[in-house]
């Protein structure tokens, strides 16, 4: 009874001068890592889907209506998997693209899939709130759809944009936790492997902690930028 | 009835732009809508053009169909010679740079700066920065907003709003402005600042100017000649003297109305009635009728006298238009004799 106690007790030790330096720091760094690529890969194909699926809207500038089904249907197959099954059932066009299906790339390629089409969506539903007046001007102006699109409607909507993507950081630092799972790596796996399955309610607890400030830095940083360009 | 054909001095008659036969229509659902319904109408350079028009009229889209922001279902529609229907986008983009248009809603660009807003179809027309910034300036000055270049259309007021969207229309040297309801969003006194300016902006740059609304005020202080809409159709279209001092459909008869008192009916005729017991007839009072007058000042020696009850007189293009309601005091065979020679030099009502 004592010795299982002591036991319990003393697995909830932390050393914290090596557990901080060999494993916490490493951690964050290749969370930020899997959260960054996947945000540059993500925001950058996800933006593109997104201008697609809000510019071929019936009445915009690309108005099809073919294309704007199409993509939709696909957006709403995709959108409902749940990462950790969209994970599994990744694997084999993982080990074809990244070369493995386990490991922090081959996470972070599953999360650039998932977090594409969430990333198109909120793109979308931004632009959307677009005052349509602004769009008849420039055309009354006489610019090209071209022109529309990148003077007009992104710098319109990129305040809205700027918050959209930084709730999006958020949610692909929540898909990284569960990259674990197929032995990626950061804080995660951390809590997971070395906190939960080994009853280590410290460390599991100090690394929610550490996600926790994280998110809140990355949710200042989004915030102050989007006020920034809307001046309100 | 004075017709009043003569033209002002110096206005051009060659057109600026031409519609025949144009028609739009929509198609919501399985219904077809017709927007714009077999209009013609002929548009001179240099004047200053109203279409007005209760909401519905068909206004909107028809200004919309002159740069081509709407497609014209059948019909020809010319603006300075060339040729808008059937044009794709692309084709348009050069003409469009000959035409300005402003907004109800201004539709300013919140993320650039009054200066930048201007600058934008300087941009478009591919002019070089040194170029564009002296041409800003130029414009900002002309609007009177230079002081406010620097500034958000958030921070602007309506009023200046509405003179960032005239600086911004006027930027590329069109030689048509189109004022979609450009005062409906504003105030009495700001309404007047921004059609004074419309006023400036046809006078001083020469440019034809098509303002839609569905103000009489706005008819009546700054065009030349009007066009009345309804249900898609332009129902009488002429001098804004001609068309208002001598409305012939309903339509016409409304919006002149609204700003001069016409005869009195139902509720207003029974109250004028209740309060004064002689014989209640509404005249009419146009440009250079002196035989009114002359009329007027010798009822005394028909013993009949007469009091002003109600009326309201307007000016429209620099002439009087209005209508009066006056009390004739007398015995009934003295007054016959005075409506008869009333009757001789304008147009005399009974007020029921």
């Amino acid at each position: 009874m004592l010795s299982s106690e002591t036991s319990l007790l003393a697995a909830d030790q932390v050393e914290w001068n090596t557990f901080v330096p060999e494993k916490l720091l490493p951690a964050i760094g290749e969370t930020v890592y899997m959260v960054s690529a996947t945000m540059v890969f993500a925001g950058a194909l996800g933006l593109i889907l997104g201008l697609l699926l809000y510019t071929t809207r019936q009445g915009n500038i690309l108005s099809n209506r073919p294309v704007n089904f199409a993509l939709n249907f696909l957006v709403n197959v995709v959108r409902p998997i749940p990462f950790i099954i969209l994970l599994a059932a990744l694997g084999p066009l993982t080990q074809q693209v990244v070369g493995t299906r386990l490991g922090t790339n081959a996470a972070i390629f599953a999360m650039v899939c998932g977090a594409t089409f969430a990333v198109a969506r909120i793109v979308e539903q931004n632009m959307v709130s677009i005052d349509p007046g602004v769009i008849e001007a420039a055309r009354a102006m006489g610019a090209s759809k071209p022109r529309i699109l990148f003077t007009v409607m992104i710098p319109e909507a990129l305040g809205p944009l700027i918050l959209g993507y930084t709730f999006l950081v958020i949610g692909v630092v929540d898909m990284s936790a569960m990259a674990g799972y197929i032995g990626g790596g950061g804080l995660g796996r951390l809590a997971l492997v070395d906190g939960y399955q080994r009853f280590n309610e410290t460390i599991t607890w100090s690394v929610v902690a550490v996600i926790i400030v994280l998110v809140q830095l990355i949710q200042l940083a989004g915030s102050s930028l989007a006020r920034r360009v809307m001046r309100r | 009835m004075t017709q009043t054909q003569q033209q002002a001095p110096g206005q051009a008659t060659q057109p600026m732009v031409v519609l025949s036969q144009v028609l739009k229509e929509y198609k919501v659902g399985k219904k077809t809508i017709t927007a714009v319904d077999q209009v013609d109408l002929t548009i001179n350079k240099g004047e200053i053009f109203a279409i007005i028009g209760y909401s519905g009229a068909g206004k909107s889209t028809l200004v919309r169909l002159i740069n081509g922001l709407e497609t014209i279902t059948s019909g020809s529609l010319t603006v300075d010679g060339f040729e808008i229907a059937g044009k794709r986008e692309s084709q348009l983009r050069e003409i469009r740079s000959n035409i300005g248009m402003i907004f109800q809603q201004f539709n300013l660009m919140s993320s650039r700066t009054v200066a930048g807003n201007v600058e934008f179809p300087l941009i478009v027309a591919g002019w070089d920065k040194a170029k564009r910034q002296q041409r800003v300036a130029e414009l900002l000055d002309f609007v009177g907003l230079t002081d406010r270049a620097g500034n958000y259309p958030d921070q602007l007021s309506g009023g200046q709003k509405q003179r960032v969207g005239i600086a911004r229309a006027l930027a590329t040297s069109p030689s048509l402005l189109l004022a979609d309801e450009s005062t409906s969003a504003l105030d009495p006194e700001t309404t007047a600042e921004v059609l004074a300016l419309l006023k400036k902006v046809n006078a001083e740059l020469g440019i034809t100017v098509v303002v839609i609304t569905h103000e009489m005020d706005v008819v009546s202080s700054i065009a030349d000649r009007v066009a009345v809409m309804e249900k898609g159709k332009v129902v009488e279209s002429g001098q804004v003297y001609d068309v208002f001092s001598d409305p012939q459909t309903e339509t016409a008869r409304r919006f002149v109305g609204t700003t001069v008192k016409t005869l009195p009916v139902g509720q207003e005729a029974a109250d004028l009635k209740a309060r004064h017991r002689g014989f209640l007839v509404n005249i009419e009072v146009t440009e250079g009728n002196d035989s009114l007058g002359r009329v007027l000042s010798h009822l005394g020696s028909r013993n009949v006298s007469f009091n002003i009850v109600q009326g309201g007189l307007e000016t429209l293009q620099g002439q009087s238009y209005g209508n009066l309601t006056l009390e004739l005091l007398g015995d009934v065979t003295s007054l016959d004799a005075v409506l008869a020679e009333l009757k001789t030099v304008t147009r005399v009502r009974e007020v029921r």
